[in-house]
């Protein structure tokens, strides 16, 4: 999720950009120390691949295709310093060129994207493939990546316009979820032709495989509802300890006695009118979108 | 000016590519390399500059080339790659021109006049702050070929010069490099253009070289028109 | 006169810091800061009407922030976030008409930013297209063969991009080495730091300070 710029609160950008700046200043000076004797063409021509790899459709289901978005790809080919600056200077590149973020919000964008999406993506498939998993180490890496860089954006969003409810929460995580599944999954074939064409393929664990991914996604989609009915208490409380809760509109739908089991209809009609009214939100700008010309600079 | 004595190399995933190979060019000389695919020219060509060592032995201008000499020897070889594409690799056509100079340790000022009046004697110097993409295919080659000219090389290596020319490009690239005055070798398939070129050819066969003499006699030794 | 892409980016760095340090909701001030790049717009040799459309593209990302407030009453919230993102992005394309991207790439690179990062962001420019043009050339011959819908073909057109992505990095590098690359790429940016730019940059954040604080 690229954050455009006008978005963002200061403290976030702030505190978002300090970290960033260190991890990218940090993970170039560990990319550049690689042993990899290409590293500046290698990292430059892949950037430049992940852009060409958005032309490629790739269908995920009846009438739907998604595109690979890149980050876990990189993690697992060319390791996660080299990955981070890859990701970086990718998102440099959409914010400057294509309008694609904001170049203030690279500071949230780049720690969400380049830095936390890069290292969610290569831990599990660090460990996993140890202990011989590396397809369901990649597909969960490329899950978490996207689905939790997701997460930490729009709370940045949400803690910046106060204007989230705990309906569009459970909603957006939904939405992110499934993204997150299409990650994994493009990831994975990706990967798995590119081990084909160097002559590395095997099949040996082909068969457990989708019922692991399976697995996984369930796992994840259960824990990502059980945080989604928590989250906006942890952000309201956050915006308490901050002393930012002065907005004129606080969460309404709020109650300390709130439980999963237990659903409010009011909260739920109100949640589900908002899910709706951002449906139709985002189909008419969708479409203004598509009238507007997407410019390129030079 | 270049002497190759039995040089043999292998990559590690196959079996040998260069089957000990002789060869020498004079100063001033022009040299096509001939062959089929895979047969070695490329290859062959890399350990001039040093960016393949096998075993055996390669001198440029008396040169041994080694890791020792690398900086000196690539100062005196100038290759020319297959692909523009890969080889115009910084974002606009004067950076990547002045980029060998720059390495050298020539001064940015001059470096940069140096470049826009190679550019100008190539007829390129109104692409100067262009992205090498947005050229055609001569006007790409012309600028890599610009990028190394640059550099004063003494020999000067080109790899397949003529892809994605047509006929009135490579007319004029043979013209361009008919009036250089120093060593060049050019592998090609395009006979026209090694008679064009060339006097001399080599003959290359899975990793050897068959025979070698006048071009216009190997091209048609070989059939190879 | 041109000013130095430098002074150029940290202009634009402080109007957006002034922005994102406005209250939501703040909409008057919000909009004496709109009267910075609505000035520059018309002042600039820039394609006003493209510009100010493209901004737009901005648009589905606020208006579903937007959206939401409006749903919960807030109006001057929803024309809040709206105005601040279209504001913003309209400064930041107008930076990027009077700079090119490759001269705000190399002004980060001179206020700090790592050289690495910089070189590898000049390389994505340099063949985005280059392999853009090979995606688009892999999913005609896909089409050729009638498999426009196969996830078996976008898998080997993904891994095969990806695998002569590989290829060709390394004839770059030995393209590099032929000319004598030795690890660091060297650097030939003119780039001139003028009395001018001083006083534009004094003048600029002043400007952006006084409509901040002291309107």
């Amino acid at each position: 999720m690229h954050i455009p710029d006008g978005i963002l609160s200061a403290p976030i950008l702030a505190s978002f950009g300090a970290a960033s700046s260190l991890g990218v200043i940090y993970s170039a000076r560990k990319a550049e120390a690689t042993t990899l004797a290409h590293r500046i063409p290698l990292l430059g021509v892949l950037g430049a691949f992940v852009f060409a790899a958005q032309m490629v459709n790739f269908p995920v289901g009846p009438g739907a295709s998604g595109h690979l978005l890149g980050g876990a790809l990189l993690a697992a080919t060319i390791g996660p310093w080299a990955a981070s600056i890859t990701m970086t200077a990718i998102l440099i590149i959409q914010a400057l060129m294509f309008q694609d973020g904001g170049v203030l919000a690279l500071a949230a964008n780049v720690f969400n994207m380049a830095i936390l999406g890069v290292w969610l993506a290569w831990l599990p498939f660090r460990a996993l493939s140890k202990i011989n998993q590396p397809r369901l180490g990649l597909f969960l890496g490329a899950l978490l990546s996207v689905l939790l860089s997701a997460v930490l954006a729009l709370a940045q969003v949400s803690l910046s316009s106060r204007v989230m409810t705990q309906g569009l929460w459970v909603f957006c995580l939904g939405l992110f979820i499934v993204t997150g599944a299409i990650e994994g999954f493009i990831t994975l074939a990706a990967w798995e032709a590119i081990e084909r064409l160097e002559g590395r393929a095997s099949g040996q664990t082909r068969k457990p495989m989708h019922l692991a991914i399976l697995a996984a996604s369930i796992a994840i989609m259960l824990i990502g509802v059980f945080f989604a009915s928590g989250a906006p208490d942890v952000l309201e409380y956050f915006q308490t300890q901050a002393g930012i809760s002065s907005s004129a509109t606080p969460f309404p739908a709020l109650m300390p006695d709130y439980e999963w089991a237990n659903l409010n209809v009011e909260w739920l009609r109100k949640s589900s009118a908002g899910a709706l009214g951002l449906l139709a939100a985002f189909a008419i700008s969708f479409l203004i979108s598509k009238f507007v010309p997407r410019g390129q600079q030079d | 000016m270049i002497r190759v004595r039995d040089l043999r190399y292998r990559y590690a995933d196959s079996g040998p590519v260069l089957n000990g190979i002789d060869f020498d060019l004079k100063a001033g000389e022009s040299t096509a390399l001939l062959g089929s695919n895979g047969s070695g020219k490329t290859t062959f060509a890399l350990h001039l500059n040093g960016i393949l060592q096998g075993e055996g032995e390669v001198e440029v201008a008396t040169i041994r080339v080694t890791t020792a000499t690398l900086e000196e020897v690539r100062r005196k070889v100038g290759f020319v790659f297959q692909s523009s594409e890969n080889q115009l690799f910084l974002p606009t056509v004067l950076e990547d021109v002045m980029f060998g100079l720059l390495n050298q340790g020539v001064p940015a000022e001059q470096a940069r006049s140096r470049a826009m009046e190679m550019l100008e004697r190539l007829h390129l110097a109104s692409y100067a702050n262009r992205n090498p993409f947005h050229l055609s295919a001569g006007e790409k080659r012309r600028a890599a070929i610009a990028g190394v000219l640059v550099m004063s090389p003494e020999v000067l290596i080109l790899d397949e010069p003529t892809t994605f020319l047509d006929p009135p490009g490579i007319r004029e690239l043979a013209a361009m490099l008919n009036q250089l005055p120093m060593a060049k070798l050019i592998i090609t398939h395009d006979s026209r253009f090694a008679i064009d070129t060339t006097t001399r050819a080599s003959f290359f066969d899975k990793g050897r070289i068959l025979a070698d003499g006048p071009t216009r006699d190997i091209i048609q030794r070989f059939d190879w028109f | 006169m041109k000013l130095d892409p430098r002074c150029a980016l940290l202009l634009l760095l402080s109007y957006l810091i002034a922005l994102a340090s406005i209250q939501p909701g703040a909409n008057r001030l919000l909009l004496t800061l709109c009267a910075l790049p609505v000035v520059l717009l018309f002042l600039s040799p820039v394609p006003r009407a493209e510009l100010l459309a493209q901004a737009a593209y901005v648009l589905p990302f606020s208006f579903a922030i937007a959206a939401v407030a409006l749903l919960r009453g807030n109006t001057a919230q929803a024309v809040f976030f709206l105005l601040r993102s279209y504001i913003s992005i309209l400064a930041v394309l107008i930076t990027t008409k009077l700079a090119t991207t490759l001269e705000l790439l190399r002004a980060m690179e001179r206020l700090g930013a790592p050289r690495f990062l910089i070189v590898v962001c000049e390389f994505v420019i340099r063949y985005i297209e280059v392999l853009r043009k090979e995606a688009d050339s892999m999913r005609l011959a896909a089409l050729c063969r009638g498999a426009a819908q196969s996830k078996l073909i976008a898998a080997s057109s993904l891994g095969m991009l990806f695998v002569r992505s590989l290829e060709r990095s390394t004839g770059i590098h030995n393209a590099m080495l032929a000319r004598g690359f030795n690890g660091s790429l060297p650097r030939a940016y003119p780039m001139q730091w003028r009395l001018a730019d001083t006083v534009a940059l004094a003048i600029g954040i002043a400007g952006i300070a006084t409509l901040r604080w002291a309107a």
